[in-house]
Formats: structure tokens, C-alpha cells, sequence
């Protein structure tokens, strides 16, 4: 009996422990085994740098430089301050030196981290200086910035408010003790990683990750968009070059895993493996950093002297469709991105759908000569009076009517009754066809993110009176990049380019050019031909010859549109704009200018046309372009 | 004929050769135990050459971007500025068959 109740014995005790070595050796299996890899696996993520963008002369438009997540360890400082203590007093005495070392933290981080925010709100500019609004990427501090009071206070009174609240929060997330890792600030620089270093606070910890870093502050921001963090706190490119290119430009991380000894180092024959992170690749732009600038200067300078609200210039080769210079306004400064209104993001010269007024009418004149419909020197027999078409009166702008003007003074007069007398010869149909033809009503391809289209009423919805309104660039939305790709077809004899930006994508030694592309033909080199002489007129004769560089021959229409606001037109409300090409017979650029709500003058002839001619002036140095009408030159030997 | 070697006739090469088997064990013993214990303290040295590494890799990338802030246009404008150049407003042009210079 003794024997079988040992023997029982026995046989439970082996079926035990087969039975725990099986919960360690197959359930448990995988936790110990993680566990145990990271007590002797140094395993981390390479960030892979973001790719670069480059000038036209490969100068650096953006680039990347190491940055750092700064965190926080609560249970590393309880550890210290608590946990290693023998004695219930030691540990007794520890908690208030925990407090004591919280404290320090905080209040050695909350001017730091003050001083950048006050720095940063001081680079946006004043009109802009409402707090900044919840975005979908956020691309700043983890920690909440106070906001200003709206009450009168000493600034000093202010700055410590605010830091006060800072150190509140610092001290808010170091309350949780059980915590290994609470972010504190995105993006620290390698200066204060090293400051805070050489202070050697407990529980403060770096994380490297990658910033931009933009050489030309905030020029081309619309262009190149800006970096913020997706929902899993990663990188990501919104908006721009950016957004558009955003899975060439990432990269790819790598990982890197290795043997550690007790002491957390290395181990020169233990286990390595390593997956190298790939760099972004490059992107070589058609952007001209001079033009640029210039662009951007001369619009800064133009929005100030005319009191506009917003304004665009796009300068584009027409043979190519490269864009040399595309500059918008109000702008922001990509690195600080979160700090100014999410509505100032978007690219107006590619996202802004506004009606073109008479800077339209080249491209249905354009079309009326193509169909065979009009003759530069058809007379229009209707156009001595304002006209009515379905209870509408449609007047000229200057409200003059010249009798039986041809075609050419229809387009420096800009009258509004001869483009509706093309239009009517073209008809509904016609119209339709050159709208389509010269890209209107779909996106231009152009590769930035926020490339768009308004949509084109389908030809059932057309009436009369769209047909008449359209014909002089009213009742149809069109964005700025939309109109000079079109104009630039009357300036390369007819072609319809492909806008481009990037013009080369560079994959360390690999090199992929990008080539122009041509989408259609809309219309004869020779109905090319007559309307550019047209534009030249236009310049030479119309309303802003005053303005035109002497000496050389430029081709151009001013367009002065109505804003639409509630149902109707608002006339001191307009969208002023000139667009033109020059040298006219070999052109080198065409250029659109164009001001939201001018206060100076509504016109595009006071406005937009002065800019546009100040920027052509400036090419024609940049570009070594000999005048090709001397006699007009005064200083010449 | 060649004639099989056969250790049971020869009994003092069977401890010759595990002598050398001996020798062999401890030598190789010896030498991995010196190994292991050269190499550990090599880790501290590779931390260290690692770290070494990061930095330059970011002092470069820091220099790189300095640079191209140096030569950014908008410093080099404010630059220009401060040495005193202006934008041209006047362009005179010569033509082609004009004299610049002479000589009388």
C-alpha cells in the first residue's frame, strides 16, 4: 500500500511538472522568448532620411537634419528616487526627492520650451497671428502651447503665465509613474538634445528622428507643401511636391538587431543583423531659384503697394511646360507649418478655381479663328451697343461702344459685345470642344498634390446667356495653372503642355529625366500666330502700354473679373490679373499675375500688368535677352 | 605491398596521439577563453566607435545644411546689401557695330 501511494506520488509529481514545463515550454513559449531577446537584443528602427529637393541648379530647396523626440521615463526616475532604496525611510525620503527632481524637470524645460514656441509665433506674420487651428497633420510640439489672453497684460506677466502652464503640464504627465515613455517635444535640435544632455536629468530621453530643413526659409512653401505626422506618428508629406511625391521621398526604414552583454554593450561575436534604411530619393525641380525669388519678391512688394488679399504668379517655359516660378500669397513657413491657418496650405495658382475675366477672351478668339468662324479683320457689325441676351445687358467694361470694330481692336479694347459675337458664331458645341481641347474642366496633371479642377457644366445645362458670358471669361471657373498652360499654346504655335515640376528623380546613382509631354492641339500654328500678334497689339496699344518695357515685344491681355459673392457680382470686388509671353517671337516665358481683391484699383491694368511687366524686365536681364525693338530705347549706343 | 597500419603493434603512438588530442583541447580551450575575454571588452569600443559615427554623420548633415543656408538667396542678398550693391535700374545697351572703346 506504502509503495503504490509513493509510486501515485511520484507519477503526479512528474505528471506536474511536465505539465508546467509544457505551460513554460509551449504556451508561455513565445513571451519568454521575446523577453528573453530583449534582455540580450539591442533592436531598433533607422530612420531612413527623407529624400531631398533640389533647384533647377541643384542648390538645396529642402533637405533633412537629424531632430529628436524628446521623452520622458516616470518609472526610470521612480526607479531611482524609490524602488533601488532598502529602507522603508530611504524610499520615505526618495518620494520627495522624486518630487523634488519633477520639479527640476519642469521647470528647466518650460522656458526652453516657451522661448521656442515665442520665437516661432514671432515669424508669422501679422495679419496671420490667430492661434493656430487644429490640423489634420500636426506638425509641432506634443506638449498644448498656451494661447494669449485677449485681456491687456504686462508682456512679462504673460510670458510667466505661460510657462507656468507648461510646467503644469510637463508635471501632469510625469504624474503617471508607471509610465516608461511620455513624449514631450517633437523636432528638438541637435543644440538643446546636447544642452539637456550636459544637465544630466534623470528620466529624460532622446529618440532620433528626422526634420526638414528648408535653406530658403519660407520661398516656394506652396510648391514644396510641408512634413507632418500621420496618425501613427510618422512622417508624412502633406500638400506640394511634398504631399504629391510623398511615397519617393520617404524612404524606407531599416532595422538593425545585435547582442548585448549585462552591461548593454555590444558583442563583437554575438548575433548582428541589419537591414540598411534607404534614403528618399532626390528630386531635381524645373524651379529657377532666381526666377523664384524675383517672383516672390516683386508679388510680396506688388500685394503691399496694391493692398490685395492674396495673390499668384506662375512663370512656365512654353515649349516644355516646365514651371521656372510659381509663387503665392499669403504664404507660410514650412517648419512651422501648425502655427498659421490651415486655409493658407493649399496652392492658389493650382487649387483656385476664380473666373478669368478678359485674360479668357485670347483663348475664344483663339478658337473663332481656328473654326474658321472669324478673321483677325472681321468687323463686328453688332457691337456699337451694349446687348441684351435673356433679360441679361451685357455692357463693356468701359462702357464704350466703338462702331464696327475688327477683331484685333475687340482684343485690345477687351470688348466684351465683340466676344460674344465669337462666341455666338462658334456656338455652344464649338465652345465646348476648345474648352476641352485646351485643358478646362480636369486637373492639369501638374505634380502637386492639390492639382484640381472646377467642374464644366456638361452641354445640356448650357444656355444663351453662358455661352455669351463664357465668351469673355465670365460664368466658368478656371484655375490659374489651367489658363497658362492654354496661354502657352498661342505662344509655342499651338501645343497644349503637360505642366511639370520635377524634372529628375535621383536614386543614388539612378537618374530618371522627365520629359516633356504635349496633350493636345487645340488649335493651328497659324491661328496661333494671328492671336499672338493680337496680344501684341494688346500690349502695345491697350491700357497697359504705359506699363510695357520699351524696347522689346511682349504679347499679353489684361483681365480684370467681378467676384461672384450671393448670386450676384460685387464690382469693387475683382480679380485682377495680366497674362502675357515674351520675347513675343521666340518665347522664353509666359507668366500669369493675377491679385485677389486689389483695394488701389480693381483693374488688371494697374495692377496685375505693372508687376507682370516689372517681372519681365528682370527676366530679360536674367536671361541675357537682347531687346528686339531698339529704336524704342533711349540708352543705346 | 604497403602493410596495414595497425595501432595494436604500436602502442606508443596511441598516447603520442592523445597527448596531441590533449594538447589540441587545450590549446584551442585556452585560446577561446583568451578570445571571449579580448573581444568583450571590444564592445565598449564599438559603443564607442558607433557613437563617434552618429556624430559625424550629424555634424556633417548639419554642416551640409549650414552651407546651404550661407548660400540661400536671401542671405546672400542681405550679404550683397551689406557690402553695398544695389539692383541695376538704368541698363544701357550697345549694339552690335558699336565702339565701347577707342583709341584717338
Amino acid at each position: 500500500m506504502r509503495f503504490r501511494v509513493v509510486k501515485l506520488f511520484f507519477f503526479v509529481s512528474v505528471f506536474l511538472i511536465i505539465l508546467r514545463l509544457s505551460f513554460w515550454q509551449i504556451i508561455y513559449a513565445d513571451t519568454l522568448t521575446a523577453m528573453a531577446e530583449k534582455q540580450r537584443l539591442d533592436s531598433r528602427e533607422l530612420n531612413a532620411p527623407r529624400g531631398k529637393v533640389l533647384f533647377a541648379d541643384g542648390s538645396i530647396l529642402a533637405s533633412s537634419q537629424p531632430a529628436y523626440l524628446l521623452f520622458v521615463s516616470p518609472k526610470d526616475i521612480q526607479k531611482k528616487f524609490i524602488e533601488e532604496k532598502d529602507s522603508e525611510s530611504q524610499r520615505l525620503q526618495g518620494f520627495e526627492l522624486m518630487k523634488e527632481h519633477h520639479l527640476k524637470i519642469a521647470q528647466t524645460l518650460a522656458p526652453i520650451f516657451w522661448e521656442e514656441d515665442d520665437k516661432n509665433k514671432k515669424r508669422v506674420p501679422a495679419p496671420l497671428t490667430d492661434p493656430p487651428q487644429e490640423a489634420s497633420a500636426s506638425t509641432q510640439s506634443a506638449l498644448p502651447m498656451p494661447t494669449p489672453s485677449p485681456e491687456v497684460k504686462n508682456p512679462e506677466d504673460i510670458k510667466k503665465e505661460e510657462i507656468a502652464k507648461i510646467e503644469k503640464t510637463i508635471m501632469d504627465k510625469l504624474a503617471n509613474q508607471e509610465l516608461y515613455w511620455v513624449s514631450l517635444n517633437r523636432r528638438v535640435d541637435t543644440e538643446l538634445k546636447n544642452k539637456l544632455e550636459k544637465m544630466d536629468l534623470t528620466g529624460l530621453g532622446y529618440q532620433q528622428e528626422i526634420s526638414r530643413f528648408y535653406p530658403e526659409g519660407s520661398s516656394s512653401a506652396h510648391l514644396l507643401g510641408f512634413v507632418g505626422f500621420n496618425d501613427y506618428g510618422e512622417s508624412q508629406g502633406y500638400f506640394g511636391l511634398e504631399g504629391f511625391y510623398n511615397g519617393e521621398l520617404q524612404g524606407k526604414k531599416g532595422f538593425v538587431s545585435q547582442e548585448k552583454d549585462a552591461l548593454g554593450l555590444p558583442i563583437l561575436i554575438g548575433n548582428f543583423n541589419e537591414r540598411e534604411a534607404k534614403t528618399g530619393k532626390t528630386l531635381k525641380l524645373s524651379i529657377d531659384r532666381t526666377v523664384q525669388h524675383m517672383a516672390e519678391e516683386k508679388l510680396k512688394k506688388g500685394m503691399e503697394k496694391y493692398k490685395a488679399k492674396g495673390g499668384s504668379v506662375i512663370i512656365m517655359d512654353p515649349e516644355t511646360g516646365y514651371i521656372l516660378a510659381m509663387a503665392a500669397r499669403p504664404s507660410y513657413y514650412p517648419d512651422i507649418a501648425a502655427y498659421f491657418p490651415p486655409e493658407t496650405y493649399g496652392n492658389p495658382a493650382v487649387a483656385d478655381a476664380y473666373e478669368p475675366g478678359s485674360t479668357f477672351k485670347v483663348l475664344v478668339m483663339a478658337a473663332g479663328i481656328n473654326e474658321g468662324v472669324i478673321q483677325k479683320d472681321t468687323i463686328c457689325d453688332n457691337c456699337s451697343q451694349a446687348l441684351e441676351i435673356a433679360n441679361y445687358k451685357i455692357k463693356n467694361w468701359d462702357d464704350k461702344y466703338r462702331i464696327n470694330p475688327n477683331m484685333t481692336d475687340v482684343i485690345i479694347h477687351s470688348d466684351n459685345t465683340g466676344m460674344v459675337y465669337i462666341g455666338k458664331k462658334l456656338g455652344i458645341q464649338n465652345m465646348l470642344k476648345y474648352l476641352n481641347a485646351f485643358g478646362f474642366g480636369k486637373p492639369t496633371g501638374v505634380d502637386l498634390q492639390e492639382d484640381s479642377s472646377p467642374d464644366m457644366r456638361i452641354e445640356k445645362d448650357w444656355k444663351e446667356i453662358d455661352l455669351a458670358t463664357v465668351s469673355f471669361g465670365q460664368g466658368l471657373l478656371v484655375t490659374p495653372l489651367q489658363l497658362v498652360r492654354a496661354v502657352a499654346s498661342i505662344a509655342n504655335g499651338g501645343k497644349v503642355m503637360e505642366p511639370r515640376i520635377v524634372t529628375e528623380i535621383q536614386d543614388g546613382e539612378r537618374k530618371v529625366a522627365i520629359a516633356p509631354r504635349v496633350l493636345s492641339n487645340p488649335i493651328s500654328s497659324e491661328s496661333a500666330a494671328i492671336v499672338k500678334q493680337m496680344m501684341i497689339e494688346a500690349v502695345s496699344k491697350g491700357e497697359s502700354k504705359f506699363v510695357k518695357p520699351k524696347g522689346y515685344t511682349i504679347a499679353g491681355k489684361t483681365g480684370t473679373a467681378q467676384i461672384a459673392y450671393e448670386g450676384s457680382y460685387d464690382s469693387s470686388k475683382t480679380i485682377a490679373s495680366f497674362i502675357g509671353f515674351a520675347p513675343a517671337d521666340k518665347p522664353k516665358f509666359v507668366m500669369l499675375v493675377r491679385y485677389v481683391k486689389p483695394e488701389t484699383s480693381i483693374y488688371g491694368a494697374e495692377t496685375a500688368a505693372p508687376t507682370f511687366m516689372d517681372i519681365a524686365k528682370e527676366l530679360f536681364t536674367y536671361y541675357n535677352i537682347p531687346p528686339d525693338r531698339p529704336e524704342e530705347l533711349k540708352s543705346i549706343r | 605491398m604497403l602493410e596495414r597500419f595497425n595501432l595494436e603493434n604500436k602502442p606508443w603512438f596511441r598516447k603520442k596521439l592523445l597527448a596531441l588530442i590533449l594538447v589540441v583541447v587545450a590549446v584551442v580551450a585556452i585560446m577561446e577563453i583568451w578570445m571571449v575575454n579580448r573581444l568583450a571588452t571590444y564592445g565598449e569600443q564599438l559603443s564607442k566607435l558607433d557613437q563617434i559615427q552618429d556624430s559625424l554623420v550629424t555634424e556633417n548633415e548639419l554642416i551640409e545644411n549650414e552651407i546651404a543656408q550661407k548660400s540661400s538667396l536671401s542671405h546672400l542678398g542681405e550679404a550683397a546689401k551689406e557690402q553695398g550693391f544695389y539692383t541695376i535700374k538704368n541698363i544701357e545697351y550697345f549694339k552690335d557695330n558699336s565702339e565701347i572703346a577707342s583709341t584717338k
